[in-house]
């Protein structure tokens, strides 16, 4: 097999739930979440092709996968704007939900959407993607302190939702 | 009841594509991989260009030689020189417009005014003749007044947001200083002096206010911790610096512990803040 080739689909193989899990809890919109990935993968294969040196594989997707996120909340800011989800009565996903899974989901996506933006992306990308704080200071192009104070924060905020809630 | 919010967490890694999603996604994606290899590059139908287009072309070809080559020239003009406004006024407006954020447009003015410092230093130093500093004083108030009112604008929405805005007020508190001890050394007129000294002001109140608001709104605890960050920041950078240097910022730390006994934590930020633009403009 094509050299390119089978690396992409090793890549494909290894982290598309990871891209999809990343994408899912930063949008909350399980059909452009897929639609993304697909985006993610597609400019990766873009970058492979073009001879690009990808040191960090799994950093370099997720790289890919933050950038399209920011530019998907640019270009649809309003529909991901908190504040006209609530007032228009949103729902992060279907609330018919039937699995004790996806009702985990749906609960902690809906406290996770309510804390600082920044501070959402490190906690998903530590806690749920499993990546070392150098990895995230890596794809968001920040000091590891900064991102440590931020994870820490962020761990203060969502536990007060989740007291509040109880 | 105690909540592990970490566990919490870790309940999203259960999440992922189901097998027929996985399956029509790799295969889409691997269909169109496999045709981006097998395509051929295709000739431009635009390589043999008219005379119109040759000359469209030349044109605006010679106005992109004459605009950046005024540029180059005037980038190294100084207060007084004729090309000094093009520079100011045209030059760093431009690269301005490609700052969009509030931090990194206060970012820029900051630099601005670094290079205002360095100016005032080389005219102090070169002149002849005296030279009308009026257009340079109103400058560097532009800088300082564009800087306050984005910082100004800018919601302190979190511990994080009221931090770099107190983190950028001292930078700039910094250089509005530096251009007043710059004037003392020289025989700068009066209305340059004054200019500058409400500059000054103007960032060391912002800041005082800024710091104020802060220790306010988050209370003892963030900024006990935001502060004993910084000072681990500079004893862990202490090294690289001079021994002269790094007399100077220990001296500033014992200052910050003085204050932190008096009760004064406005006055330990301000300080330890100073002693973190000092570290790393030395660095």
């Amino acid at each position: 097999m094509n050299k390119p080739l089978s690396l992409f689909e090793n890549l494909y193989d290894k982290y598309a739930d990871g891209i999809f899990r990343y994408l899912f809890f930063k949008l909350g919109d399980r059909e452009r979440a897929k639609e993304l990935t697909q985006d993610v993968f597609l400019k990766a294969w873009q970058s492979l092709v073009s001879g690009t040196d990808i040191k960090y594989e799994k950093a370099f997707l997720y790289k890919i996968a933050h950038n399209l996120f920011i530019n998907e909340i640019r270009t649809n800011r309003s529909k991901y704007s908190l504040e006209e989800m609530t007032d228009t009565g949103y729902e992060p996903v279907d609330p018919k939900t039937n699995s004790e899974n996806e009702a985990n989901h749906n609960e902690l996506l809906a406290k996770l959407n309510q804390i600082n933006e920044s501070y959402r992306t490190v906690l998903i990308m530590r806690y749920i993607e499993d990546l070392p704080v150098k990895d995230i200071a890596v794809i968001l192009e920040e000091k590891e302190t900064n991102i440590s104070m931020r994870i820490k924060r962020g761990l203060e905020a969502l536990k007060k939702i989740y007291e509040t809630s109880t | 009841m105690k909540i592990d919010i970490e566990e919490k967490l870790k309940t999203g890694k259960d999440l992922q594509l189901s097998v027929e999603e996985k399956t029509s996604m790799k295969a889409f994606l691997l269909s169109q991989a496999t045709l981006s290899l097998n395509q051929t590059p295709q000739p431009s139908p635009y390589s043999i260009f008219s005379t119109w287009q040759l000359r469209a072309f030349s044109g605006a070809f010679a106005v992109f030689v004459i605009f950046f080559s005024t540029g180059y020239l005037a980038q190294g003009s100084l207060p007084g020189d004729t090309l000094y406004p093009v520079k100011v006024n045209v030059i760093e407006e431009i690269i301005a417009l490609t700052h969009l954020e509030p931090t990194d447009k206060v970012g820029f003015e900051i630099e601005r005014l670094n290079t205002r410092l360095e100016e005032l230093t080389l005219v102090s130093a070169n002149q002849s003749e005296p030279v009308d500093l009026t257009f340079f004083a109103e400058q560097v108030s532009e800088h300082v007044s564009e800087a306050v009112s984005i910082l100004n604008a800018v919601e302190n929405t979190d511990a994080e947001t009221a931090e770099n805005k107190i983190s950028l007020l001292s930078k700039l508190n910094d250089v509005t200083q530096k251009h007043e001890d710059a004037l003392d050394d020289t025989d700068a007129n009066p209305m340059l002096v004054e200019k500058i000294g409400e500059s000054s002001n103007l960032t060391e109140t912002t800041l005082t206010n800024e710091v104020d608001d802060y220790l306010e709104t988050e209370g003892p605890e963030t900024s006990s911790q935001y502060l004993s960050e910084a000072v681990n920041f500079i004893t862990d950078n202490l090294d690289r610096l001079e021994t002269s240097d790094q007399d100077n910022i220990e001296k500033q730390l014992q200052d910050v512990n003085e204050a932190i006994t008096d009760g004064d934590m406005a006055e330990a930020i301000i300080t330890i803040l100073e002693a973190k633009n000092y570290l790393q403009i030395d660095s």
